[in-house]
């Protein structure tokens, strides 16, 4: 099993606690328990359960981005150092961007050098949206066609969203 | 849409240089490195911007330029490692060192959007082939503020609204607008206060929508309003009491001896309703003028009561 903190080591330390009758288990390795020791058992692990004070406190002492920042100065001030600081804490941020975005993704313009890139992702969303729109439609009348009971119809459109699956199915080899 | 009502428009973006810190985390040589680089290459790319060294500038030639809203306050009063790069007719401003490394701004009288951002993206398109401008496919633009993240953009009008604002229906219309994700500041931007039924609306989303969606909303939320205080304008256009308001606000200008500067701009603010409702005769532009020229670093006057008569002088002058 693995440490529900970081994610990277083996769990060896299992916490339980009671908390007005709120009970709170948790499992981690002996690096983050370590950690989570240091302020006292029982504010700590209230703390772990809110993940933003636990991070500050590990952040103040460990992380730092390439240009100083920690993300305890981020908290401190509601900016970040540098641009690389949104990938370094990438995330810690993401529960303080969706508050104020609500975790929204960038949808407009982008340098040039990106553009390429870009287009071809498009056309890539595009032409699967439009296949699956092909595939829908197919559906639909063949829905209808079992309907009316036009079963040498129904058969063809069966066929041709067979065929279109199969040359789908094709590509993603 | 009726642009008379509308003073100006201007686009801004936020711009920051890959893997560089931002300003506030920038030593005093590191800052000086960036600028000079960034003029360097904004100079070889545009010739007739020219830069000003923030330093250099006194207090009140700082805040003339602040009046003009060519720079905010906040570049006003931090000038330490900044530089402001301007064009000769003024309509491109691009502060350095501000809040992030570049804040690249387009100006035009009236109501301009489309326009403002066409050059704006010239601008910046031309900068970031030579510069690099931080960018996350999924964040957009990346600023110093988590809040201006996406498009870094920020379009704004300064509307005027003395209709909406006599009657008091402004704080509704307000309180629309921010629901809407716009937000309303006075004149200078960000923390200054609204006089004389003048209102600065810009674009509080930067993220999520493209650049010209925000326009378009901005858009649609300008042509809001503005019916409503066409609306309005109609419905008390034979007031005897608003008439009479707009006379004598006329009236104190044109004979004034001594005026401060809050008075002047509410009653200018009167007389612009006034034109723009056909019972005075007067030059727009000229009265949009006197609102920056009037504004105590533009005076050039330090001693505050010498300021009031001067002032009051230039209106006269510019009345008659």
């Amino acid at each position: 099993m693995l440490c529900e903190n970081c994610k990277k080591n083996n769990a060896t330390t299992y916490f339980k606690q009671n908390i007005n009758g709120n009970i709170q288990e948790v499992y981690l390795c002996s690096e983050c328990a370590a950690k989570l020791d240091m302020g006292g058992m029982s504010s700590s692990l209230f703390d772990f359960f809110m993940p933003s004070q636990f991070r500050i406190r590990a952040e103040r002492e460990q992380k730092k981005c390439g240009c100083g920042t920690t993300f305890y100065n981020i908290s401190q001030t509601g900016k970040v150092g540098c641009p690389d600081c949104y990938e370094t804490f990438k995330n810690e941020l993401a529960a303080v961007l969706k508050k104020i975005n609500g975790a929204k993704h960038h949808t407009g313009r982008c340098p040039e050098r990106f553009k390429i890139g870009k287009i071809e992702e498009k056309k890539k969303v595009s032409a699967e949206t439009k296949e699956e729109n092909i595939e829908m439609d197919l559906r639909k009348q063949l829905e209808e066609a079992i309907k009316c009971e036009n079963f040498e119809e129904a058969a063809k459109l069966r066929d041709r969203i067979k065929a279109l699956k199969e040359e789908k199915g094709n590509e993603q080899q | 849409m009726n642009s008379s009502n509308i003073l100006s428009t201007r686009i801004r973006f936020a711009r920051n240089l890959e893997s560089t810190p931002f300003p506030a985390k920038l030593s005093p040589e590191k800052k000086k490195e960036l600028l000079l680089k960034v003029k360097d290459t904004a100079k070889s790319l545009f010739p007739n911007l020219d830069y000003i060294d923030a330093m250099q500038l006194t207090t009140s030639q700082a805040g003339t330029l602040m009046e003009e809203r060519l720079i905010s306050p906040e570049f006003a009063n931090k000038r330490e490692g900044a530089g402001l790069l301007l064009s000769k007719d003024k309509s491109i401003a691009i502060m350095l060192n501000e809040e992030d490394h570049l804040r690249i701004q387009t100006f035009e009288k009236g109501y301009a959007l489309d326009k403002a951002f066409k050059r704006a993206v010239e601008t910046e398109t031309a900068l970031d082939n030579e510069l690099k401008f931080a960018y996350s496919k999924e964040l957009g633009y990346l600023t110093h503020c988590p809040t201006n993240l996406g498009t870094g953009m920020r379009a704004s009008v300064l509307v005027h609204l003395p209709a909406l604002t006599d009657s008091g229906i402004i704080n509704k219309t307000l309180s629309l607008i921010s629901q809407y994700g716009f937000a309303v500041r006075g004149i200078y931007g960000e923390g200054t206060r609204s006089e004389g039924g003048l209102y600065q609306i810009s674009n509080q989303i930067s993220i999520g929508l493209t650049e010209e969606e925000i326009l378009e909303r901005l858009g649609e939320i300008l042509e809001k309003i503005e019916e409503n205080e066409t609306n309005l304008r109609d419905k008390y256009k034979e007031n005897i009491e608003v008439q009479d308001r707009i006379f004598r606000a006329y009236g104190i200008l044109s004979n004034a001896r001594t005026i401060t500067s809050k008075e002047a701009v509410e009653l200018i603010s009167k007389v612009r309703y006034g034109v723009e409702s056909g019972l005075l005769k007067l030059d727009l532009e000229n009265l949009d003028n006197l609102l920056v020229s009037i504004q105590p670093y533009s005076l050039g006057e330090k001693e505050p009561h010498q300021r009031d008569i001067k002032r009051a002088q230039i209106i006269r002058n510019s009345l008659v």
